[in-house]
Order: structure tokens, then C-alpha cells, then sequence
């Protein structure tokens, strides 16, 4: 944890120092033509002490709270980030629940009826789903849904006809706030949601497919077990045998996946989800700074997402244990 | 009778591995089976609690237990059965515990099964008293204990509680001692002859050690490669073994066949052919000492005294 | 004769990774023979432009063209070379460096094999697009780059097996053994260590292919990577957005040729899991 950490800063810190260029002009643009503001920004950012010192100074401020400012936008990049962190976690959330609601029973069902059709159906599914290219997929989804059938529109969080106040910058919150139903009655919140739709069904596909197999394997493994033995040997009904007994340990290796998947949906899927969605995230922001090689976002965001990732690991530890009693005593037994 | 079972093949993936099986357990009876690993007696077992894996398939001429039909038994009946008259123990106690749940939801959920109905509160009073009926101290501090907290002993004490939950009339112990300590295997061995004579239950017990079944069982069979090679009272069977598989298992015992018991011990020559393979006449004969033409024709049940029911699979 | 055809079977990953596996090798033909054969250019532009696909193969844009004129099997034709051709080089080259670097962890341990894993523990903790668009955002964006910034993706998977095969080899008696008996620690990792690992880095080859193909499509698309008139599927995607009300198929062809070439290789990646992991086979 606290390396990977240590390893998110430096790999923040020297993308700047790596990038061909001069630093200073990376991160402060046009500014830099400015000799007067050039030798300023030296001395403010600090570059002419020694790498360990700026490294160090990097991290100060970054603990701070201070990353620097964009030079597209000249406002500060944490501020930035965190205005667009809520879209972010709203899609990558909504999609992570479609996938895990219907990805695990999947799993389940096919290691429960293994060999069957619905087995055969539910795997082939999902590596296809698993094989599938994300930016491709939302295009196909848009062909259907919004251009065929038009019943989902194709960008955006709502309908420009709204008007609504950022509160908790979660789009299906605030549109649920007393003002805005006072105004426009639920269909801003109707709206919300059918825009979340189809990026949150492009998005879930991958982590989807993987669930499925994950909760298969692990089922399986857990099914040929002698407590699942001992449990029919008890007169359980299977039902109770799969739910109670199997499942909950199946659950592990479940929820690790989950936390990876969590992280890998929010981040990847977002990155190209965004894309075609012209969704106001952190993804579409990361890939718009990279083309205007705005770097201290890009800076910033790796560190932000690296944080995000340790505390996701942190969470998923905790889970661990919480489903799993002999977690401590079993490793160190092993 | 409590069990009869007349005629019982399983077949595994469509090969034949335990052929036709005759065999009864009478009430309040203790049948030893002793077999080396592999040779079909936990499939048996399996196939008496209707727990048999996928892929593998049991057909019988009769199989009968606590008066119910088990080859016309549909899941229902296998259940009420499983969770009621018929019980099970296993050889590895410590996975045989499911290490996410407290040994309490455990013990409760199969004195429910067996009492539908009851209370929580008289539940985990049932599971109290069942607890301090298997000989554990500190019975309410246990209940809350995962089974990783506990030692082998224990959860072997725990699997019998949960086993007697329903007052079975048959018990299957299948090795119920093999993953244990010596000193714990008696006090298990001893725990289950209590609870046999207190309420009169039938034991089936199956192991390795044929001291073990020596020490417990009053009659004993013997299988070898998916078949009964001799069946007969424990100690006549122990004192003249009439097949040469059970003379060698008998000789194999330290401190038997009049060597001191530090000597070297006997072993059968030759390992197990594996279960499904077909052999031409006497499935022992690659490792028998005693083979002559005879051997070359299939060996059925002999009686082997005109005025006793042994029986042996041999025609010595 | 037979002998031979024993081998080729033996090649062959089984279930339906034989099937992934013939589409790969018709993939690779069309790829690498068909050019040779037809008269095929990806950039020529002709003058019907956006015509729609004959579906006939003797009639000339059997696909269509796209909307500078330009042949769209030709262009597919030429993506599936580009992708294979780029996802091979990427493999190559990570499982080398991978092989080596876990081979280095493994054997020397210490404070080199923890800045190893520590290194590999960041670059698969970072998703991979992100860490691919930022090796970009570093290098420039381009199709070179696009192909280091994948490759540097693309080693820790065969550092993570290769590292704990080599750990778990080195504690076998015959290997402790060998070095007992004086034998360079070199040549008994070459006779005894990494003969073991190659099961599983073969497996991993299949998989790191299908993550290559598509990290260097997507970043096609995003256009961080091969850029516009060079023939790879993702820019030839991000190319015919615009069109995808008017001529979806344009859209359509270049993420199904990824699709299914991704598809074959996670197809044949599974199956030599299945028959070469002896951990997950048994399953
Ligand atoms: N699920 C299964 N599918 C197919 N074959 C199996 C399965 N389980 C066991 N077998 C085979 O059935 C044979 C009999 O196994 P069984 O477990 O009944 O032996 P056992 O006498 O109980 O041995 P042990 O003393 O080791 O418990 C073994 O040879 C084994 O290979
Ligand atoms: S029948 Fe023959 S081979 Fe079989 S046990 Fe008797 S003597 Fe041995
Ligand atoms: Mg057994």
C-alpha cells in the first residue's frame, strides 16, 4: 500500500522531469514566453534546487491539497478533478451494479447447472463480453438505441432544458433535490437516467462477463468442497446449500475481483466510455489534457487515480476479512 | 433390519467400480468395513446418504433404510431422510466445517432441520445441551467459535453433535479418526460407543484400522477393489481371516502374527488396480500369494463354516 | 507422417481454442498473403465514394469504400496485418524483458527482487489504458510510441508467473541439487528453471496478445495512436464516427475484425489454460 503510494508520486513527479521539453514550460504553457514569470515559476516550483528537494516539495503541496494549475483552464487541477469525480463515480457505479447484479446469479447459475445449455449460453456470453472492444461496443449500443430505435439519447448527463444546481454533483441526486422537482417534476430525474443508460451498459459489459466467470470458477471450486458435502448430508434444501453455505465462500475471490474490476471499470471504462459519450468526467478530461498536453493535469490525475486505487485495495482488505473469519489465521498458516 | 442393501453396483462415468454389494446393518448394530484407500467405501457411503458426485450412478436390487424404499426415494425423501433417521460423519473434520459460519448457526441449523418449527431460543439450547453431550467444555463460549479456532478433536466432537441433532437411527462414520491425533481417536471412538448405547442407533464405521474396527465393531466386512472380500463376527474374522487379502491386513497390524511389535511390518505386495478396471477372475489374484487355475474363474461369496454366516470371496 | 500430425495436434490448444485458433491463422493468411496475391491498397482513393459493400467477391469493393474512396477491405485487410504484426512485436519484446526480469527476481531475491515486484505491483495497479495514455501523453503520440507505451503494459504479467515458477522450481531437491553439485547457476536455470515456465508464459502470450490488440486499437481510436490514413482498425473506427448514422457498416467492420481477433485469442489463451495450468485444469 503505502509503496504503492510512495510509487504513485515519483511516477507523478518525473513524467514532467521524463517528458521531452522544458519543465517549466510544461507546466505553466504559454506563460513561460514571459522571462520575468519564467524565473518566477523556477523559483516557485522550486526547480533549481535538487531533485530530492523538489520531490519533496512536490509531495508537501500536493498533501496540501495544491497540484498545480491547469494551463488550458488556469484554474487550480484539484478543483477541476473534483468538480468531474462525481459524473465519474456515478457511471462507473451504476455500471459496476448492472454487472455484478447480473454478472454473479450468471456465474452462479452456470456452476450450479454445469455442462448444461444455460452453462454453455452464459459462458459464451461472457467471453465475448470479455473480448469485447469498449469504444467499439458504446458505438454499436448508440446505432441501436439511439439512432435505430431512438430511445436513449446519444451524450451528455440531461437535457440542456435543465437547469440544475450542482449539490453533490451526483446527477441522479440533484435532480432529485426538493427546487429541482418543485420546477420540473421527475422528469429531470427521468432524463438523468436515460442518459445514464446506455454509457453505464457499455461500461458494465466487460466488468459483467468477468464477474460471471470469476463467481463460475469460483463456485466450483466451492461446490466440490466437504462443507458443501457435509450441508446436503444435513438434509439442507439445495437452495439454502448454494446460497448459505457455498456462496459465502465464493464470495472471496468475488470480491477481490470486484475491487480490481471496481478500479479498472471506473478508470478504463471511463477513459473511453467519456470519449463517446461526452460524458463530463474525469476520463474525457484526462484524454483532453493529454491532447493539449495540459501536464499538470495529467500529473494530477495520475496521483488522484493512484490514491483512489489504494483505498479501493484498503476497502476490499477490510471486506476480506469481513466475509472470511480465518483470513489472519489461514495466511499464516499457509 | 435397519439397512439391506442387495446387489449394489455404482458405476462411475459408466465404468463399474463397486460391483453388487449384498449387505445389512440390524439395529442398535455396530458394522465395521475395513478396505485400503480407494477401494469404494466412502462410494458407498455416498451412494446409502444419496450424495453420490455427478457422474456417478448407483443401482441396486434392494436398498433399504429405516423402512425406506432409497431406490424410490425422490429429493424430498432424501432429505427428510439425511436430515432426519440417516447421519453422516466425515474424515477430515476440519474441512467438513464450513469456515465462514459460527459453529452455533452450524449446530442450530441441523437441530432445525430436524425440529422445523422450534424456537431460536430452544434451539440454541438444543445446540447447548448437544454440545455438552459430545464432551465440550465451555459449551456457550464454543457455540460462538469459527472452525478454524477450533482444534481437530473438537470439530470432530461438533460434526457428532450436528449428527445426532435428529436422534438418527443409523450413523455412517466414514473414517471419522484417520485426521486425528492417536490419543483423540480413542476419546472419539469412545464418544461415539456412548452415544450408540445410550440411544440405540446403528453405526456403520469405516476405516483403515483394523484395530479400530477390532476394538468397536461386533461384525466386520472387509472390501477390496469395489467388492466384499469376507464378512463375518469381528473376532472370529480377526482371528482366522479366511481370504489372503485379510489374513495380510490382519498381519499387516504391529504386534500381531506372534512377531514382538517393533519388527518390521507385513505388508501386501503389489498396489491396488484402480477401481474401474476389469479384471479376468479373482480381482485380488495380481497380488496374491495363494493363486492357483481356480483363481482364473470369478469369485463369488463362499460360506466359509457350515455352522457360522462368514463369508469369504475365496475358494481356499 | 504421422508423427507429424500428432505434433500439430499437440499444437493445437483443444475445445474451442482450435476454433480461435483458425480464425487467428486465416487472420494471419489474409493478413500477410492476401496483399501478395490481390491487388489491394489501403490508401488508393477512387472516386465512388462511401459506395456501399457488393457482398460479392468477385466484384471490386466487396466491403465498400470508405469516405475518401478508399477500398474498406483493403483496409481491413491491411488493420489485420497491422494489428497482429504490432501485437506480435509487443509480446515478443515484453515476454522477453519479462521472462528476464522475473528469472532476475526470482533467482537473486533480495532487495532487487523487491524493486522488481514493487515496479510490476504499480504498473498492474494503474489501469492499463491510463498508464498507456500517459506514457503517450510523455512520449508523444504515435504509433511507435503507442507500441512502447503497450509493451512497458504488457511485462508484468510474465515477470508475476515467471517470478513464482523460478521461486517455486528453486526449492525443488533436484534443482537445489544441481547447484549443490556445482553446476552455473545459469545453466541450471536454463536446463531445469525455464523449461518449467514456459506453460504458463505461453498462456500469458495468448492473453497479452488480446490485451495488445486492444490497448493499441483503443488508443487508435482516441487518436493517441496510429494515426489517420495508416490502415489500423481503432483510427479507421475513430475515422468513420461521423458516418455512423449514414453508413454504420463503416463502424461496424473495423470493432468486429477486433472483436473477433481479440475474441480468438482469449478463445486460445483459455484453452491452453485449461490444458497447460495444471492448478486451474483441475477445476
Ligand atoms: N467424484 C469422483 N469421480 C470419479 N471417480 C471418483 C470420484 N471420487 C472418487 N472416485 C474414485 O472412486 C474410487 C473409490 O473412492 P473412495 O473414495 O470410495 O475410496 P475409499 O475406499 O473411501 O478410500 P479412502 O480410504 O482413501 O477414503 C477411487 O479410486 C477414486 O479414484
Ligand atoms: S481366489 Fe485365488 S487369487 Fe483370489 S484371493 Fe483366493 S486364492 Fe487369492
Ligand atoms: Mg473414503
Amino acid at each position: 500500500m503505502a509503496t504503492t503510494l510512495l510509487g504513485v508520486t515519483l511516477l507523478a513527479f518525473f513524467l514532467i522531469r521524463v517528458a521531452p521539453g522544458d519543465p517549466v514550460l510544461l507546466l505553466i504553457g504559454e506563460r513561460g514566453s514571459d522571462p520575468e514569470q519564467y524565473r518566477e515559476m523556477v523559483v516557485r516550483l522550486g526547480l533549481d534546487n535538487s531533485l530530492i528537494v523538489q520531490y519533496l516539495q512536490f509531495v508537501v503541496s500536493a498533501l496540501q491539497g495544491d497540484l498545480g494549475v491547469s494551463v488550458v483552464s488556469q484554474q487550480s487541477v484539484i478543483g477541476e478533478l473534483l468538480a468531474r469525480w462525481p459524473a465519474t463515480i456515478e457511471l462507473g457505479v451504476s455500471a459496476l451494479l448492472i454487472a455484478c447484479l447480473l454478472g454473479v446469479p450468471a456465474g452462479v447459475i452456470a456452476a450450479v447447472y454445469r455442462n448444461s445449455v444455460a452453462d454453455f449460453l452464459i459462458m459464451s456470453v461472457s467471453i465475448f463480453g470479455y473480448s469485447i472492444p469498449v469504444f467499439w461496443w458504446g458505438l454499436v449500443l448508440i446505432m441501436c438505441f439511439s439512432i435505430g430505435l431512438d430511445i436513449t439519447p446519444v451524450a451528455g448527463r440531461i437535457d440542456i432544458l435543465y437547469d440544475i444546481p450542482p449539490v453533490t454533483g451526483f446527477m441522479l441526486m440533484d435532480t432529485l433535490a426538493p427546487q429541482v422537482v418543485q420546477e420540473y417534476g421527475f422528469s429531470a430525474f427521468g432524463s438523468a437516467l436515460g442518459h445514464l443508460v446506455l454509457p453505464a451498459l457499455t461500461m458494465a459489459t466487460i466488468p459483467l462477463a468477468v464477474f460471471a466467470r470469476t463467481t463460475r470458477s469460483s463456485m466450483l471450486e466451492v461446490l466440490s468442497e466437504d462443507y458443501v458435502r457435509t450441508a446436503r448430508a444435513k438434509g439442507l434444501s439445495e437452495f439454502r446449500v448454494i446460497w448459505r453455505h457455498a456462496f459465502r465462500n465464493a464470495l472471496i475471490p468475488i470480491v477481490t475481483v470486484g475491487g480490481v474490476l471496481f478500479v479498472t471499470t471506473v478508470i478504463t471504462g471511463a477513459i473511453l466510455t467519456e470519449t463517446i459519450f461526452a460524458w463530463p468526467g474525469v476520463g474525457r478530461y484526462i484524454v483532453n489534457s493529454v491532447y493539449a498536453r495540459d501536464y499538470p493535469v495529467i500529473q494530477a490525475s495520475i496521483l488522484l487515480i493512484g490514491i483512489f486505487v489504494v483505498l479501493v485495495n484498503g476497502l476490499i482488505d477490510y471486506l476480506y476479512g469481513a466475509i472470511n473469519p480465518a483470513v489472519g489465521r489461514r495466511d499464516s498458516a499457509s | 433390519m435397519i439397512l439391506s442393501v442387495k446387489n449394489l453396483s455404482i458405476e462411475i462415468d459408466g465404468k463399474p467400480a463397486v460391483r453388487g454389494l449384498t449387505f445389512y446393518v440390524a439395529a442398535g448394530e455396530v458394522l465395521g468395513v475395513v478396505g485400503e484407500s480407494g477401494c469404494g467405501k466412502s462410494m458407498v457411503n455416498m451412494a446409502l446418504m444419496g450424495l453420490l458426485p455427478d457422474g456417478v450412478n448407483a443401482s441396486a436390487e434392494q436398498m433399504e433404510a429405516c423402512s425406506v424404499d432409497l431406490l424410490r426415494a425422490g429429493p424430498r425423501d432424501w432429505r427428510a431422510l439425511r436430515g432426519g433417521k440417516m447421519a453422516m460423519i466425515f474424515q477430515n473434520p476440519m474441512s467438513a466445517l464450513n469456515p465462514c459460519l459460527t459453529v452455533e448457526r452450524q449446530l442450530k441449523e441441523s437441530v432445525l432441520q430436524a425440529r422445523t418449527g422450534m424456537s431460536r431460543a430452544s434451539a440454541r439450547a438444543e445446540a447447548l445441551r448437544l454440545l455438552d453431550r459430545v464432551g465440550i467444555a465451555h459449551a456457550g463460549a464454543r457455540l460462538k467459535s469459527y472452525p478454524h479456532e477450533l482444534s481437530g478433536g473438537m470439530a470432530q466432537r461438533i460434526m457428532i453433535a450436528m449428527a445426532v441433532a435428529s436422534a438418527p437411527q443409523l450413523m455412517i462414520a466414514d473414517e471419522p479418526t484417520t485426521a486425528l491425533d492417536v490419543t483423540v481417536q480413542a476419546q472419539i471412538l469412545q464418544l461415539l460407543e456412548e452415544i450408540r448405547r445410550d440411544t440405540g442407533m446403528a453405526l456403520i464405521l469405516v476405516s483403515h484400522d483394523i484395530g479400530v474396527i477390532e476394538q468397536c465393531a461386533h461384525r466386520v466386512q472387509v472390501m477390496y477393489s469395489g467388492q466384499i472380500v469376507e464378512s463375518g463376527d469381528v473376532g472370529e474374522v480377526i482371528a482366522s481371516p479366511c481370504h489372503p487379502y485379510t489374513r495380510g491386513l490382519v498381519a499387516a497390524q504391529p504386534g500381531r502374527s506372534g512377531l514382538p511389535p517393533k519388527s518390521r511390518l507385513t505388508t501386501i505386495d503389489g498396489s491396488v488396480i484402480p477401481i474401474t478396471e476389469e479384471v479376468e477372475g479373482c480381482r485380488f489374484r495380481l497380488r496374491c500369494s495363494r493363486t492357483d487355475h481356480r483363481c482364473e474363474q470369478p469369485q463369488r461369496m463362499r460360506r466359509a463354516a457350515a455352522n457360522s454366516y462368514r463369508e469369504s470371496r475365496c475358494h481356499w | 507422417m504421422q508423427a507429424r500430425i500428432a505434433i500439430g495436434f499437440r499444437l493445437m490448444p483443444g475445445g474451442w481454442g482450435n476454433i480461435g485458433f483458425l480464425v487467428l491463422v486465416s487472420l494471419l493468411l489474409l493478413g500477410f498473403i492476401a496483399p501478395l496475391l490481390l491487388d489491394l491498397s489501403p490508401y488508393r482513393i477512387s472516386a465512388e465514394l462511401l459506395a456501399p459493400p457488393s457482398w460479392n467477391p468477385l466484384s471490386v469493393p466487396v466491403l465498400g469504400t470508405d469516405d475518401l474512396g478508399r477500398d474498406m477491405f483493403a483496409r481491413l485487410v491491411y488493420g489485420a496485418r497491422c494489428s497482429l504484426g504490432i501485437g506480435f512485436v509487443v509480446v515478443a519484446v515484453s515476454l522477453v524483458i519479462g521472462v528476464g526480469l522475473g528469472l532476475l527476481a526470482g533467482v537473486y531475491g533480495g532487495w532487487l527482487d523487491a524493486l522488481i515486484m514493487r515496479l510490476v505491483d504499480l504498473l498492474m495497479c494503474l489501469p492499463s489504458i491510463l498508464l498507456a495514455i500517459v506514457i503517450v501523453a510523455v512520449l508523444g503520440s504515435g504509433l511507435g510510441n503507442a507500441i512502447v507505451a503497450v509493451t512497458i503494459i504488457g511485462i508484468p504479467r510474465f515477470v508475476r508467473v515467471v517470478r513464482s515458477m523460478t521461486i517455486q522450481e528453486m526449492q525443488k531437491t533436484y534443482v537445489m541439487a544441481a547447484f549443490a553439485s556445482g553446476s552455473s547457476r545459469l545453466r541450471v536455470l536454463w536446463s531445469e528453471v525455464l523449461p518449467n515456465c514456459v506453460p504458463p508464459v505461453i498462456v500469458q502470450a495468448a492473453l497479452g496478445f488480446s490485451d495488445a490488440i486492444l490497448e493499441i486499437a483503443a488508443l487508435g481510436f482516441l487518436g493517441l495512436g496510429a494515426k489517420p490514413p495508416v490502415a489500423e482498425w481503432g483510427a479507421m473506427l475513430a475515422d468513420a464516427r461521423p458516418f455512423i448514422e449514414s453508413h454504420p457498416l463503416l463502424v461496424v467492420m473495423p470493432g468486429a475484425c477486433i472483436l473477433l481477433t481479440v475474441l480468438s485469442f482469449n478463445l486460445v489463451g483459455d484453452a491452453l489454460r485449461d490444458r497447460l495450468d495444471p492448478k486451474l485444469a483441475r477445476l
